[in-house]
């Protein structure tokens, strides 16, 4: 490794994991308070707290299943006239809450002074909401609204029987953007409001997602599958169009034909790689995924793809490169935008796939080291 | 032919319980159990001998150890792991004996067909690769089913002396150690080959602690069944299914060490004074403390082990919205509840009533097993015997019936004759996560618990009659009065059995047992019950 590391993934602990897992969002909020009023009395880069205004009635307050409860974002940088401007997600949905430690131990790290880092913190500002879907955190099940509105996170999920429609091909289960804004739930209203004011316009966007105990039978089958990335990059209606007639080159015979497409001067583009080869926004998010296997963790490989080539199946996404995937058919025939495609010009989510939990943070740690290389110092 | 009598080897497998964390039991991250590799497991064994196993578990010291219900728990999972791998395989070979044997005809007839008949039309109707099908399987069946041979399985605490501190060092050097899991085992590994000089258990440790590795970083399920490669393409293309992986050898179990709890001051033990809402609600268990004539006295939940489990399951709910367990331990005088709160007895006394409920609900789980075991398969194999059309070719009937009324219904017949696969995961899953989540609650109450002792007049009237034992019939004396109290049945049943027990000394085994672990040492209680 040429660079020298921003944060250190390795100095997770044992006992922030289990912080991470068992404690309620009362406990979370006043644990990571305390850590980061520890934090600004040291650091010649004091993180600023901004309190999330509830846009229907104005005050700070939301509604949880354990009562009313506040709710903030952490800021840390140059705030005056940033270069980049980053956010940074965790726990989109309510079920997937365990890496809100992994997000505080990167936001304690960029506090401790250091030469790398300050030289980002006074090029840009990083925010951090750590706890996205408050409401879901505590009963531990996915934002999910009803016709009205207001969250109606009352099942406990024990499995995905109760979700009539999981992908949200109906306008049903989008946590973050909806197309109807009646039907947007409090909590995304105000967050996006939020981020608005608080951050200004967005350079980079990173919602860190994690397959955990929760999750039913078939993420089984990814257990230990690594960390995947799901590019956000802006593709035209006639680039997706493309994407979806060509395949990803994997198999041997795959790459024959590709060296030989690559050589011979007029022949067609056969895969996606060929395609989006020139793409500047692919470019930097291979660049991340590469940075986060220099750091010793393990990426979504293709031994799943050429497993799963036994079977005729239909895509739901695209996978560009090797754990890069884009959103594909699935939401964009409907019309459907992705939260972080609604917030910022680019960015990628992040999936930590089943397997111990250390691992997880330490994954999402380092997916987050090698966004503010790339995506904050780079720039 | 029946065999009356026949010799039975006895085999004791080490599990060595082992500091880490693992998501697996309960939120607050699990350790690990290591029981022997499942290659050298099944190369025990012997088709022509009969086998007894013997578990023998071994722990570190700590406050609050593993109880009685928790390790035969363990010892369920395990046999239950290899159980399902020996069912999934034989399962497969359902479907692919017959095809097999087909298949080495096909290959026999065609080798004939192209020396002596010369008519080369026979390749397209033969399919002699078929003889290869699921054989790896086939072979690994061979071998797990010699695991019948097991008659029973028994377990026990390990006393080895050398054993418990060498654990205990594993555990003092687990604590100094920093960093993720992994780096932690990997240190752990060349921690144990240095201390190990010709020693078996620091071996073991190490052999244990490289499987850890070895589970943390393997591939997925998916990754490992499918081909992904050419040559194994090839191999997928004669063999035509699935080779499953073996069971592993890596268990959760729970997490012993205290030291790792966050204080959470939203919870309601610390500031049940301020906020009166967050109080305990509904989620109690009662226990009463019942006399028995030899030995300590005894906790009785005042349900059923059936209904305990129900309500255990409850209670972990409650729980998960942060609301305390609370235990009302009724007992019977005024100076067993002053003894009892006193100093650090309170403690221990946490520990020791929850393992009383696990223990109460370890007897429901046996009663089950018995249900399923013994009762179960005569109202089966009676319905099979009077239900006719129950052969294999009869029960296609229904496929017959749906593709001649709508023919492209064959395939949804197909799937719901023979593959619907999720039919049993979801029954098993539902069965193992009922027994799983009684675990995490009790798991969760250890952190998060209240014990309320309460002086009951009918139940000291009772203990006092058991304990006086007029002419040697404290517990038929007893009865009426519990009649006349209408104290829970449970309490009856308990008096009932004691009683039974106490006539012979040949069911006073059966009688140690049954009141193991839910007993309370009478020295804690003051001097009345200090003749039992």
């Amino acid at each position: 490794m040429d660079r020298k590391p921003l944060l250190y993934p390795e100095k997770i602990t044992e006992e922030a994991a289990i912080i991470s897992s068992s404690v309620k969002y009362g406990d979370a909020y006043d644990y990571s308070m305390e850590l980061v009023d520890k934090a600004n009395s040291r650091t010649s880069f004091p993180i600023r707290i901004n309190k999330v205004k509830n846009d229907d009635t104005g005050d700070t307050f939301f509604q949880n299943p354990r009562g009313q409860v506040e709710k903030c974002t952490f800021q840390i940088g140059n705030n005056s006239d940033p270069q980049f401007n980053i956010l940074f997600i965790t726990g989109t949905h309510g079920e997937e809450s365990r890496l809100w430690r992994a997000g505080l131990e990167a936001l304690l790290q960029l506090a401790e002074d250091n030469f790398p880092r300050t030289a980002l913190l006074e090029k840009g500002q990083i925010t951090f909401d750590l706890f996205s879907d408050i409401h879901g955190f505590d009963n531990q099940s996915r934002g999910y609204s009803g016709r009205n509105g207001i969250q109606v996170n009352a099942p406990l999920i024990t499995g995905r029987s109760h979700d009539r429609n999981p992908y949200g091909l109906g306008d049903r289960n989008s946590e973050q953007g909806r197309n109807s804004l009646e039907a947007v739930s409090v909590l995304s209203r105000s967050n996006q409001k939020h981020y608005k004011e608080v951050c200004g316009p967005l350079t980079w966007i990173g919602d860190h997602h994690e397959t955990n105990e929760n999750s039913q039978y078939p993420s089984n089958f990814f257990r230990y599958g690594g960390i995947m990335i799901i590019a956000h990059i802006f593709l035209s209606k006639e680039e997706q169009h493309r994407l979806n007639s060509l395949k990803r080159c994997i198999t041997v015979t795959d790459q024959i034909r590709k060296v030989i497409s690559d050589i011979l001067p007029f022949a067609p583009v056969r895969y996606r790689e060929q395609l989006l080869y020139n793409n500047p926004s692919l470019r930097k998010i291979v660049k991340i995924r590469n940075r986060i296997r220099a750091l010793g963790e393990r990426t979504f490989e293709d031994i799943h793809e050429k497993a799963l080539l036994l079977f005729p199946h239909v895509e739901r996404d695209f996978s560009l490169a090797e754990s890069i995937w884009v959103g594909g058919e699935m939401f964009s025939i409907p019309g459907i935008l992705l939260g972080p495609e609604v917030m910022a010009p680019q960015g990628i989510t992040t999936e930590s796939f089943q397997q111990d939990l250390m691992i997880r943070m330490r994954q999402t740690l380092a997916a987050m080291e090698a966004q503010l290389q790339y995506a904050g110092a780079d720039s | 032919m029946s065999r009356f009598s026949c010799k039975t080897e006895d085999i004791s497998n080490d599990v060595l319980i082992l500091p880490g964390f693992q998501e697996g039991l309960s939120q607050r991250g699990s350790w690990f159990a290591c029981s022997t590799r499942s290659k050298d497991f099944i190369k025990q064994f012997h088709r022509n001998k009969k086998y007894i196993l013997r578990y023998v578990i071994h722990e570190p010291h700590s406050d609050c150890p593993l109880s009685d219900g928790e390790l035969f728990h363990l010892i369920n999972t395990i046999t239950f792991s290899f159980d399902e791998y020996k069912n999934m395989l034989q399962r497969m070979e359902m479907q692919y004996r017959d095809i097999r044997k087909r298949g080495k005809l096909n290959a026999f007839i065609y080798i004939l067909g192209i020396l002596t008949v010369r008519w080369y039309w026979w390749i397209f109707l033969t399919r002699g690769e078929m003889s290869l099908n699921n054989h790896q399987n086939a072979v690994k069946l061979k071998k797990i089913v010699r695991t019948n041979n097991i008659l029973s399985r028994f377990w026990k605490r390990g006393k080895d002396r050398e054993i418990e501190i060498a654990l205990d060092r594993t555990w003092t050097f687990y604590k100094t150690l920093s960093g993720d899991g992994l780096s932690k085992y990997k240190e752990l590994v060349n921690w144990a080959e240095i201390q190990s000089d010709d020693r078996e258990i620091y071996k073991k440790i190490r052999n244990a602690y490289l499987d850890i590795i070895k589970k943390l970083t393997g591939h997925s399920l998916y990754a490992e069944i499918l081909p992904t490669s050419f040559p194994q393409r090839i191999i997928f293309f004669f063999n035509r299914s699935f080779a499953l992986p073996l069971p592993e050898n890596v268990y959760p179990v729970r997490n012993l060490s205290k030291e790792l709890l966050y204080e959470s001051r939203h919870s309601p033990v610390y500031n049940a004074l301020d906020c009166e809402d967050n109080r305990a609600g509904g989620n109690i268990i009662e226990l009463y403390l019942l006399a028995s004539k030899k030995g300590d006295p005894i906790c009785v939940a005042d349900k059923g082990p059936l209904q305990l489990a129900g309500t255990l399951t409850r209670a972990g709910n409650m729980q998960r919205h942060d609301r305390e367990l609370k235990i009302i331990l009724h007992v019977g005088s005024d100076r067993e509840k002053e003894s009892l709160l006193e100093g650090e007895n309170r403690l221990i006394l946490q520990t020791r009533i929850l393992n009383a409920a696990l223990d109460t609900v370890r007897q429901g789980e046996s009663y089950l097993c018995y249900y399923m075991k013994e009762i179960l398969p005569v109202f089966y194999k009676r319905m099979r015997a009077m239900y006719p059309f129950r052969s294999r070719l009869h029960s296609l009937f229904p496929w017959l019936f749906i593709t001649n009324g709508i023919p492209v219904a064959s395939i949804l017949a197909a799937v719901w004759l023979f593959i619907d696969p999720y039919y049993e995961g979801k029954f098993m899953q539902s069965y193992t996560r009922y027994y799983n989540r009684i675990l995490e609650t009790l798991d969760l109450s250890y952190h998060n618990l209240s014990i309320e002792v309460k002086n009951d007049f009918a139940l000291g009237h009772i203990n006092k009659m058991i304990n006086d034992d007029r002419n040697g019939s404290g517990f038929r004396d007893s009865i009426d009065y519990i009649n006349q109290f209408a104290l829970p049945v449970s309490i009856m049943d308990r008096v009932l059995f004691n009683n039974l027990t106490m006539e012979t000394d040949q069911l006073l085994d059966a009688r140690n047992e049954a009141n193991s672990f839910t007993t309370i040492p009478s020295e804690w209680l003051g001097e009345e019950h200090s003749h039992g």
